[in-house]
Order: structure tokens, then C-alpha cells, then sequence
């Protein structure tokens, strides 16, 4: 039987990184790169922290932070 | 001798422009130009002369269209902090096909093709109560900053619909002045309050965005339109026709231009009735067959139905009151196709105006109903829109042969044209039940350029008493803008549960209504007519216009009201529950303004037989192959009756009178198809 350890934070959340340049949208330099789940499953998403324009958007991993026991 | 009236249709591929003088209807087509609306109008105003016209009705499917294809500006959105997916999620609705489809999308969502795009969606840190009451006071500093951030993004312009703002839109007035102060006092913004105080904040919200759109969309499109129109020697009134065909006044249309939005089609409802007093026939079922869709209108004694609120696409809906109209993918330009599993198909997709059909030869390859009906010989290759356009059958001939099926061309293209009658002829009987109607006590009105080239067909299939194939049938929902009234109106939504001792809450808000409507309308004399929206108490959906008699409410208090109310809902539903209280909603004041109308003038009487001015071969109808006499209608008078087969042609249209059928010629004009059996 499988022992998974208890959740040590009080809430999840998606790592941010900071992305150089400005929003084309309303020009804050507040880019960021991180994971959503939205409609047709996870994506990585390049989004403005200020107005949340989207830059870009590419699908991410198909199950999102969960690993399965059985990957490589 | 009557004054001049002119009305025009703007639609996707032509803008058609009517003018009454001294009696007699004058028509003419212009082809439409998406990037400048205004200049056929014009050039159709130039060509029947517009300087003596009284009036100059509108209605226009420009706005329809850039919803539908989404060409729209891009506006800012405010609302309540954490309700900004409400454009998102609409009502959570799906249409009961997709119930059960994991791929399927609101159309209006994010994941498909939203009207505001989710960054631009801001939420406002505030709350109203239902009752009124203040929960959380507006924080201006953060609104300042969203309005900001929506001033950085570029656009142009705003839409604002807090949660409870129909009972107090203190917050909403106050972000409408910060949005002044921001993006300037010129910029265009809608308030919900302001569009409209009703209940239900999703409603409420897609109203008030696309309101602000139509501004965007009409406002400079209206003033250039009366400007030149005006530069062309008009004095008169332009005027604008909303969702029920009423008529409002240009600068008060572009106040709140959501009203506009579905003029075109309630026209034709307009028409419809029109001719139906005319010709003393008050049951009619309306059908416009244009160059994409169908457009079933259901008339009861004389009146269409007339919802509160209209969908223009699956649960994006427009809190104004609409003419009911219910459409199917079957016009003329309706590509017909093969399906997976091998059968023929036709529509919904269109060829549109462009490439249009085969036939048209603008680069047009896919077959459609117009190329079927050119391949059977009952279109003229020479004859299409008064001459306009060139047909090309050998180009039909190849688009037919080029569908991937095992079927002979004869199959293909007689099959085609039945499976388009069936598809209106689906649609029509569809309607009829939705409103407990039997087709065999209605007549049905053919219009539309396709119209009456297809519906003595559907004539056969639904059992309708008989066909009426108006006077200028390409034109006719143009004609239904000379048909209608003036009509101020004025809602909003106000919970009540009807009581003895709210009779004076209720006249107060009656009065409210009618005083903002007065305002407006200044001292002319006007027919007010009150209703409201009830529900039984405990139910989510209201039943609307319930008749408001004004002596009976002095009289005998809101108990008039509940029993107006019961009777409504027993008429709607088969059912009373006289024992549950009942609630009102939505309070209504309509104030009509009877304008001068066109009045059919009785055709002359025929002379002799009929003479047909030649003959054509109609194929595929039948087996063997039909000649059948082709007649002008221009030279059939009133009392003429033809037997079919045959064709009585005029420059926009041609009417088909199939074997068994017999055609005759009205009072006015109208040509009555019935079945000759």
C-alpha cells in the first residue's frame, strides 16, 4: 500500500516565472509563463499579470502536476 | 393625394429601397457594400428621389451581421467583482442536440468566439443587495485602476452592469462618472440601468454589451446616413425600426440602438400583416426566403407573437421586445452537399452573396437551391434581379456533377430542390405546433427573392389553405416598414407580490414609467398601453404581457391584475392555479403614435384571357419533362386565374405554379395559389 505524504502548504498553486518584455495589449512589463486549466485541458500560457491579455498559449501536459506512478 | 413615403432593407446582399408616391409603390435594388452601408441607400434614396419624401424608414441587418460574424469593436466590460465570467457562461444552457456532446461550445464563450475577450472583462470591487441596500461600498481607487487598464488596451467602448442594479444603480451612476472623467464625456458607454432596469443579471449584462457595440456600429453610420440623405434635398423624419418593426426617430434610436438590432426580419412580420388587413385575412404564416435562411413568422388574428427578449445565437440574448421570428438554413444560396453516409444534403451552410452559387459565376463551385432551380428551367438565365446578374447553367450543371455520389444528375438536382422545400416546409410545421396552430386554417406568404419560386411547393407539403405571392415580393419587407406605428416604450423589473394594499405602489411605478415616456415624447397624443410580467410566487420564469387595464386596476386594485394574470396563463398553458399568489416582475408602458401607413390600392381588373408571353421547359418537376406558359405579371390583372404548370415572371421574382395548381390574381395584386383539386 502506497503512503502519500500530506500536503504541507495550505493551498496549490502554479509556479510563475517572469517572462522579459511588455504586454502588446496595455504595455505593463508584467509578463509571466505558467500552467491553466482551461476548456480542452492544461496549457502553458504567456499571460500579462496586469490586464491578463494572453500572449501566448500551447498545450501543456496532458495531466497537468500529476505524475503517474508508472511514467519514466 | 398622400405624402411620399420611402422605406428601406439593407441586407447582406442588397439593399432594397421602396418609395410611396401618390399611391403607387416604386422599387428598386441596389447590391449592398459591406464597408460603406450608407452608399446604396443613398443611391437608392438618388434613384426613386427622395426630396418630397414625408418620411424614410430604416431597418438594417448590418448590426445582426457583425455579431454574428463577430466584426465588432472592442469594448471594456465592468461588473461586480467575481461575476465577470457571466459572459462566459450565459445561463448554462445547452440546446437540447448538444446535451450529451463533450465537444460542444456556448457559441459566445470563451473557448469559441466571445463578445468581450476575458482580459477585458473587469470586476469591480463592490455589491449591491437585492433590497437595495449597500453590502460593500463602491472602491473607487480600484475602479479608477481598472478603468486604467482598460484605457491602455485601447478601447472604444464600455459596458457597465453591476449585480441589483435594477433596483439601485447608485454604484453604476457612479462608475459612469468615473468613466467619464477617465476615457472623456464623449466616449461611448452603456449603463445596464440605462439600457434597461430589468432583472436577471446575464440578460441584463449581454444587453448592455451589445448595446454599446450598436453604438459603436450606428451612431456615425445614422448621422452620416441623415446627412446625406439630407444633402440629396430630404426634409422629412428618418426614422429607425426596432425588433418589432415599430418606428422611433433616428436620434432617439441611437440612444439605446440594442432595439434595432432585429429590424429586418420583424419587418417582414410587419408586411405580412399589413397585406393580411388589406385582403381581410388575419391568419397568415409569413416566409421570407432570402439568399441564406428562411424567416417563419406565425400570424394570429392579424398579430405576430412578440417575446420580451430575442436569441441571436444560442442563449446570447437582447432583453428587447422582438417579434417572434424562427429561422432554418434553406434559401437560395443553401449549398447542397453530400453527407458521410451518402445522402444528399442541402444547407444549412450558404453560398452567401459571395461567391454566391455556380451559377453566378463569381468563382462559385459548390451547387445550391438557385443553381437546382436554373438546372429545372424555372429561373431565366437572362432575367435574374431584373437583369443584374447573368446565370450560368452550364457552370450549375457542373457543380452538380461534381457532387461525390452515386445518384444521376436528374436525381441530383430534382432531389435537391425536394429536400429544400422540406426543410422550409419542416420549419413551418414546426412553428405552427409551438403555437397550437393547424396550417389548414393559415395562408402562407411567400417573400423574399426565392420565395415564390419555392413555396407553391411547401404549398403541397404542409397543407396550408392556400399561397399568397404579395405585390413586389423581393421587396416586401421593406414594404412592412410603411405598415407600423410610432411606439415609445419604457420597462423595468420591479419584485411585487400583488396584494389589495399594492394598488398605489403600482400606479406610482406606472406613472414613473409613463412620465420618462412622456419626456420624450413631449405633448403629441399618444395610445399608452400598460403590461406587466408575472409569475406564480415560487416560479424562476415569468409569463409576459399580461394586460394592464387601467379603470379595472382604479377600480377593483390589483385583483383585476391577478385575474388578468391566471386567465394569460390558462390561455398560455391549459392550466390555472388561481389558489398561489402572484408575483410581478417587469413593468411595461408602450405609448403609440399612429403615423400615416401605406394603403394597398386595388389593382386594375383583368381583360379577357391571360396571354402568356411564352413557354419554358420545366425539368425534373415531373416525368416526362413539362412546358409550361410563362406569363408577365405586370400584364395580369386583378381576376386572372392561370392553371399550372406555368410562371408568372416580374423583374425581382418568379412565382412557380406547379401542375395541379391554379393560380389568380387578387384585388391587390396578390397572386393566390390554391390547390386546383
Amino acid at each position: 500500500m502506497h503512503n502519500f505524504p500530506r500536503p504541507t502548504t495550505p493551498t496549490v498553486d502554479a509556479p510563475r516565472t517572469a517572462v522579459p518584455g511588455h504586454c502588446p495589449e496595455c504595455a505593463a512589463e508584467a509578463l509571466e509563463r505558467y500552467r491553466v486549466m482551461s476548456e480542452g485541458g492544461w496549457w502553458l500560457v504567456v499571460k500579462c499579470g496586469r490586464c491578463l491579455y494572453s500572449v501566448s498559449r500551447e498545450p501543456g501536459p496532458l495531466l497537468g502536476a500529476f505524475v503517474p506512478l508508472g511514467a519514466p | 393625394m398622400g405624402r411620399t413615403l420611402f422605406s428601406v432593407d439593407v441586407g447582406g446582399t442588397f439593399t432594397d429601397v421602396v418609395m410611396v408616391r401618390d399611391g403607387n409603390i416604386h422599387v428598386t435594388k441596389v447590391p449592398s457594400n459591406a464597408a460603406a452601408t450608407h452608399l446604396p441607400v443613398i443611391e437608392g434614396a438618388r434613384r426613386l428621389g427622395v426630396a418630397d419624401a414625408a418620411v424614410f424608414n430604416h431597418a438594417s441587418t448590418k448590426g445582426l451581421n457583425a455579431v454574428l460574424t463577430r466584426s465588432l469593436p472592442k469594448v471594456g466590460f465592468l461588473t461586480t467583482q467575481g461575476h465577470k465570467d457571466m459572459l462566459d457562461a450565459g445561463r448554462c444552457m445547452r440546446p437540447m442536440n448538444n446535451q450529451t456532446d463533450a465537444r460542444w461550445h456556448r457559441p459566445f464563450g470563451d473557448a469559441a468566439r466571445p463578445l468581450v475577450r476575458r482580459y477585458l472583462r473587469r470586476g469591480i470591487h463592490e455589491r449591491m443587495l437585492a433590497t437595495g441596500e449597500v453590502l460593500i461600498a463602491l472602491d473607487e481607487s480600484q475602479a479608477l485602476d481598472e478603468l486604467a487598464v482598460l484605457k491602455r488596451c485601447g478601447i472604444q467602448g464600455l459596458a457597465i452592469c453591476l449585480i441589483n442594479s435594477f433596483v439601485n444603480p447608485a454604484h453604476e451612476q457612479r462608475l459612469l462618472a468615473l468613466a467619464a472623467e477617465v476615457f472623456g464625456p464623449a466616449f461611448p458607454v452603456s449603463a445596464s440601468f440605462q439600457v434597461g432596469p430589468r432583472a436577471k443579471e446575464y440578460p441584463r449584462a449581454s444587453t448592455t454589451v451589445i448595446d454599446v457595440m450598436m453604438k459603436l456600429i450606428y451612431d456615425d453610420y445614422a448621422h452620416l446616413l441623415d446627412a446625406q440623405l439630407r444633402a440629396n434635398g430630404f426634409t422629412g423624419q428618418l426614422n429607425f425600426a426596432d425588433s418589432t418593426a415599430a418606428l422611433i426617430p433616428w436620434r432617439d434610436a441611437i440612444t439605446a440602438p440594442h432595439r434595432v438590432l432585429f429590424a429586418g426580419p420583424a419587418a417582414g412580420a410587419a408586411a405580412c400583416c399589413g397585406l393580411g388587413r388589406a385582403i381581410g385575412d388575419g391568419n397568415l404564416i409569413g416566409c421570407d426566403v432570402g439568399g441564406t435562411s428562411t424567416d417563419v413568422t406565425v400570424i394570429v388574428a392579424g398579430a405576430p407573437f412578440i417575446n420580451d427578449s430575442f436569441e441571436i445565437e444560442h442563449d446570447l440574448l437582447v432583453n428587447t421586445l422582438a417579434t417572434e421570428v424562427a429561422s432554418v438554413g434553406a434559401g437560395g444560396g443553401s449549398i447542397v452537399s453530400v453527407s458521410p453516409s451518402g445522402d444528399l444534403r442541402v444547407g444549412p451552410q450558404s453560398a452567401g452573396a459571395t461567391p454566391g452559387p455556380a451559377c453566378y459565376g463569381r468563382g462559385g463551385t459548390l451547387p445550391t437551391v438557385t443553381d437546382a432551380c436554373l438546372a429545372m428551367g424555372i429561373l431565366d438565365p437572362d432575367g435574374f434581379a431584373d437583369g443584374q446578374i447573368r446565370l450560368d447553367a452550364a457552370a450549375a450543371a457542373r457543380a452538380f456533377a461534381s457532387l461525390d455520389c452515386r445518384m444521376s444528375q436528374p436525381e441530383r438536382v430534382r432531389f435537391a430542390w425536394r429536400i429544400a422545400l422540406n426543410n422550409i416546409a419542416e420549419e413551418i410545421s414546426r412553428c405552427a405546433l409551438r403555437h397550437g396552430v393547424d396550417t389548414r386554417d393559415f395562408s402562407l406568404v411567400a417573400f423574399g427573392s426565392a420565395g415564390p419560386m419555392l413555396l407553391a411547393g411547401v404549398l403541397d407539403i404542409v397543407k396550408a389553405r392556400r399561397l399568397i405571392v404579395p405585390p413586389h415580393p423581393g421587396l416586401f419587407s421593406a414594404i412592412g416598414l410603411l405598415s407600423t406605428d410610432f411606439v415609445y416604450a419604457s420597462s423595468r423589473s420591479q419584485y411585487l407580490l400583488l396584494q389589495p394594499d399594492t394598488g398605489p405602489q403600482i400606479e406610482a411605478i406606472f406613472a414613473g414609467l409613463e412620465a420618462q415616456l412622456r419626456e420624450r415624447l413631449g405633448t403629441e397624443a399618444a395610445v399608452v398601453r400598460r403590461s406587466f410580467d408575472g409569475r406564480l410566487a415560487g416560479q424562476s420564469w415569468e409569463t409576459p404581457f399580461i394586460e394592464v387595464n387601467g379603470p379595472a386596476l382604479k377600480a377593483r386594485g390589483p385583483a383585476a391584475l391577478i385575474e388578468e394574470f391566471h386567465a394569460e396563463y390558462a390561455r398560455r398553458n391549459g392550466v390555472a392555479f388561481p389558489q398561489i399568489p402572484v408575483q410581478a416582475v417587469t413593468w411595461r408602458v408602450q405609448m403609440i403614435v399612429p403615423t400615416e401607413k401605406l394603403s394597398w390600392r386595388a389593382a386594375q381588373a383583368g381583360v379577357g384571357r391571360p396571354v402568356p408571353s411564352g413557354q419554358r421547359t420545366l425539368r425534373y418537376l415531373a416525368d416526362p419533362e413539362i412546358v409550361a406558359p410563362v406569363y408577365e405579371r405586370a400584364a395580369l390583372g386583378a381576376g386572372h386565374a392561370v392553371a399550372g404548370p406555368a410562371l408568372i415572371i416580374e423583374p425581382l421574382a418568379t412565382t412557380l405554379v406547379i401542375p395541379g395548381q391554379r393560380a389568380q390574381i387578387g384585388t391587390l395584386g396578390e397572386i393566390t395559389i390554391t390547390e386546383a383539386r
